[in-house]
């Protein structure tokens, strides 16, 4: 049953109950009251009538109180009066004798001011009142009046307060359904809105403009509803972002799985670029990638667009920095027709710390929204990462097989080494030692036959000694010169560029800033091999004359430079040689050592026009006290 | 919904339950009348003893009853005894009923009690005390306020209204004022008893009668209101008695004595009394003897209105 038929039914159920007892209560009422009001009456009668009978009745004119009750019965309300004299003699209106039960009916007692007594007689029902005729003597009126009218007047009023109750019923009822579908009205708006919000409908509101409790309610659901709105249209805000957060996460993710170091970069590139145009919903894209550091570009990868379709263009982000990145402003927007449909071309740079590498072009149907082109910002940023780590693998393999070869001229260097030992030990010293014991033998036999003769062969064993020794002093010294540790770095060069026994002899020019201080030990060792190097270059192979060596210290770094006049060489066939492992490592050992350290050697060499060399090596300005004493 | 039903049948049914029968009495049928023409006496208490009270009249009958009544009151809480209040009806004589035992104590005046000593050995006890606060009192003589009698003689041709027949200040004490002033009825053109002091100060009021003769206390409040003229002022006599039927028993009327001395109308007492001032005992009573009435009986036997003799 719906709330309005229960409040209406309700209303008039309470309306019908309270009726019934509000006939009964206010007959109950009335009748006690009317009684009461008509027996006033009837005893103030009754006393007022006493009060004229004392006189006549006292001075023995009983006539006269007989004419005056008498005169009483023509009230139609008044069955009889009598009169009981002080000697019990009896006066009374009635038209036969009095009976005695009547007289002794309702008979009053000493101090009681009245007295009634309700009884049925042959005339119907009669409310008998008593008083003394005067107080405290012994003589009482009594009036019967009759009580029917009472009753008949009861039963009138009854009738009415039961029309009127029912009349109230009746208009209690029909207010009580107004009422009912006045309250339940709003309530089934309500209901009908709650369902349609049930639906997500959160645009409707209740109208219900009263100022009531209902009218409140009312106002605050409408409030609940523009906050329950505005909530629903965060979330699905939040929702929209979450899903454009999620394809954007998914696009990088994607793009990120496709990065294989190993690979080609151009393969690289043109799985991301499928990964993009994929997750992002997108039509076909390219990517040019810059050549060089000029703005000339090149087109090298098309996914789902054929290259000739893909418009000549330079580097359009070239100058963008970091900053402008950042803030979105380097993107490119235009429109791109391909058989006869017209495509939105967004353009974003490929990046990476504040170099761009490139751009990145993707067609859509419509203009992308904000989100996908931070979505596309980023993922120029992680491609040009992308390509950044791809070289850098390739330039670390490079390395790596640099060092790899460098190892093995290392161990050949030192098998070289030691043959150059054995072998001068075994053809030299070995020999020499061999010959100067043969000498020092003959000289035993000559002793004593021929002394001068001995004499001159010990004197000749003695320079064969002399020589062994010096031969033996060139070998260590070859190991490591004393000079550089005990003269420095400059003096041990010279004494290598001087004193070796190169085809040619070098002539060799020094400039410096000398000083007693020494540097690092390890930066001294490193130069002093780079140098050996290219010192060992410059007279073994660039058939040079004169070497031009320079040697200063400043305060973060010490710089070496070694020149000569050679023939030179060609640096980048060099380079090509040296990659396929066809050439001695040499210039490579050179850049190696320096790196080992932090430090870089730079070479320059032009045909006819001789090699530099120059080595750059970081050194710790607090360990640095070159040149300060 | 069902219990809202069961609870609406609840009320219904405990409302009709509690109001709808209250009225519903099996009752006998009285009937009003019996058949035959014999008088009906109403019955009346007579299984205690009751002593009956009755007076002079003096003024209106309810009036009387009235004042009385209270007074029996007081006597029957002072002396323990029931009394009954009995007004003389015209057809009636309290002497007659004092002598013959049917009224045991009475307020009578001193004619009355002369007449009831002398024929019946009524008893006096006590005697009221007066405004004057005096055991005597006085009558007057009272003409209209705008009457031109300026003298008890002047009365004479002139017609006069005494009280009871057996009155003291309506009857004997106004006839010795007119005796003493040579006034004889004879010289009056007519007079009557009108009854109390009450139809006396009616009669002359109204003009019926040229003058009359009244109590005191009343006759003063009359003049005072201007209703009345004071003609003349009688001397003192012994106000009202308070008498005992001579069947009495002593001890009784000792006890009657002794409550009517204590009694205090202007104190104690006062509250119950209704207008007691209008009595020939306003401030109570005094113990009273027959010889106080040797002067007051002298007269009545001179005027004829006694045949005299003592106890």
């Amino acid at each position: 049953m719906k709330l309005g038929k229960k409040i209406s039914w309700v209303m008039v159920m309470i309306i019908t109950v309270f009726g019934l007892l509000t006939v009964l209560i206010i007959n109950y009422v009335i009748a006690d009251a009317l009684r009461e009001s008509v027996q006033d009456k009837e005893v103030s009668l009754a006393k007022v009538v006493a009060s004229n009978l004392a006189n006549p009745a006292l001075s023995g004119n009983y006539l006269t109180v007989q004419r005056t009750l008498e005169g009483l019965s023509e009230d139609r309300q008044l069955v009889y009066a009598y009169l009981i004299l002080p000697d019990g003699n009896v006066l009374h209106t009635l038209k036969k004798t009095i009976s005695n039960e009547l007289v002794e009916l309702n008979r009053l007692t000493p101090g009681e001011p009245y007295s009634l007594e309700s009884f049925m007689s042959n005339e119907g029902r009669v409310q008998d009142v008593g008083v003394f005729l005067i107080e405290g003597l012994e003589s009482e009126l009594h009036i019967g009046f009759k009580e029917d009218y009472i009753q008949a007047t009861l039963e009138r009023v009854f009738g009415t307060i039961v029309l009127i109750t029912l009349l109230g019923v009746t208009l209690g009822s029909l207010a009580a359904g107004a009422l009912g579908k006045y309250l339940s009205s709003p309530i089934e708006k309500l209901t009908k809105i709650t369902r349609k919000i049930t639906y997500g409908e959160l645009d409707h509101r209740v109208d219900i403009t009263s100022k009531d409790e209902v009218g409140e309610l009312a106002q605050s659901f409408n409030r609940m509803l523009v906050v329950l709105d505005d909530s629903m249209s965060k979330l699905k805000l939040s929702e929209e972002e979450q899903r454009i957060k999620n394809r954007e996460l998914s696009a990088l993710n994607r793009v990120a799985e496709t990065v294989r170091l190993e690979r080609d970069v151009n393969v690289v590139l043109r799985d991301a670029l499928i990964q993009v145009i994929e997750n992002l919903d997108l039509n076909a894209g390219w990517i040019n990638l810059r050549l060089g550091e000029g703005k000339e570009s090149r087109s090298i990868i098309g996914v789902r667009i054929d290259e000739r379709e893909i418009p000549c263009q330079e580097c359009k982000f070239c100058d963008c920095d970091l900053l402008n990145i950042e803030k979105g402003q380097c993107l490119s927007k235009e429109s791109l027709e391909i058989n006869n449909k017209s495509f939105q071309v967004t353009g974003v740079p490929i990046y990476v710390n504040d170099r761009v590498l490139g751009a990145m072009h993707l067609l859509s149907d419509q203009e992308l929204i904000p989100a996908d082109l931070a979505t596309l910002q980023t993922i120029g940023g992680q491609l040009g990462t992308v390509i950044e780590n791809v070289n850098l693998w390739r330039e670390l393999k490079v390395r790596e097989e640099r060092v790899r070869q460098l190892l093995e001229k290392v161990i050949v260097a030192q098998e070289d080494e030691r043959k150059r030992i054995a072998r001068e030990l075994h053809d030299e010293t070995s020999q020499s030692l061999a010959a100067l014991a043969m000498r020092l033998k003959v000289s035993m036999g000559w002793i004593h036959k021929d002394t001068r003769k001995a004499e001159a062969l010990l004197e000749e064993s003695k320079d064969e000694a002399v020589r062994i020794m010096r031969e033996l002093h060139n070998i260590v010294f070859h190991l490591r010169p004393t000079l550089l540790d005990d003269l420095g770095l400059i003096p041990a060069l010279r004494w290598l560029a001087e004193s070796r026994d190169w085809k040619e002899p070098l002539e060799v020019d020094v400039q410096g800033n000398w000083s007693k201080e020494r540097i690092d030990p390890q930066v001294e060792t490193t130069l002093y091999r780079i140098g050996q190097e290219a010192i060992t270059n410059a007279a073994k192979y660039s058939q040079a004359t004169h070497l031009f060596i320079e040697f200063k210290v400043e305060e973060t770094k010490a710089i070496l430079k070694i020149q000569d006049n050679g023939k030179g060489f060609i640096w980048d066939e060099n380079m090509f040689e040296l990659e396929q492992g066809k050439k001695p490592l040499g210039l490579v050992g050179m850049m190696e050592r320096a790196s080992l350290i932090g430090g870089r050697v730079e070479i320059h060499s032009d045909v006819k026009h001789g090699t530099t060399v120059e080595a750059v090596i970081p050194l710790k300005r607090e360990d640095n006290h070159y040149g300060k004493n | 919904m069902n219990r809202i039903l069961s609870i609406v049948f609840c009320l219904l049914s405990m409302s009709f339950f509690t109001l709808g029968c209250g009225n519903l009495t099996k009752d006998n049928v009285v009937s009003l009348t019996q058949e035959g023409s014999g008088a009906v006496i109403a019955k009346m208490d007579e299984t205690k003893t009751v002593y009956t009270f009755s007076y002079d009249r003096r003024m209106d009958p309810a009036e009387d009853v009235k004042m009385y009544a209270p007074f029996l009151k007081y006597l029957e809480r002072t002396t323990g005894y029931q009394f009954k209040l009995r007004p003389m009806a015209s057809n009636e004589n309290l002497i007659e009923e004092l002598g013959n035992g049917r009224v045991d104590v009475a307020a009578i005046g001193t004619l009355s009690y002369l007449q009831a000593h002398q024929k019946y050995g009524v008893r006096v006890i006590a005697r009221g005390i007066t405004e004057q606060d005096k055991a005597e009192y006085r009558a007057l003589i009272i003409t209209s306020a705008n009457s031109n009698i300026k003298s008890i003689q002047g009365l004479k041709g002139k017609t006069f209204a005494f009280g009871s027949d057996t009155s003291t200040q309506g009857h004997l004490i106004p006839r010795i004022m007119l005796y003493q002033e040579g006034v004889n009825l004879t010289d009056l053109a007519g007079y009557t008893f009108a009854g109390s002091h009450f139809d006396t100060a009616n009669a002359v009021i109204s003009g019926r009668y040229s003058a009359g003769g009244i109590q005191d206390t009343l006759g003063r409040e009359l003049a005072n209101k201007g209703l009345v003229r004071i003609l003349a002022e009688s001397e003192e006599f012994p106000s009202s008695t308070i008498s005992v039927s001579s069947s009495l028993p002593p001890d009784i009327v000792k006890n009657i004595q002794q409550a009517l001395l204590a009694f205090e109308p202007r104190g104690k007492d006062k509250e119950i009394l209704y207008h007691w001032e209008q009595t020939e005992m306003p401030l109570g009573f005094v113990a009273s003897t027959d010889q106080d009435f040797k002067k007051a009986r002298n007269w009545a036997v001179r005027l004829g209105l006694f045949s005299g003799g003592t106890e």
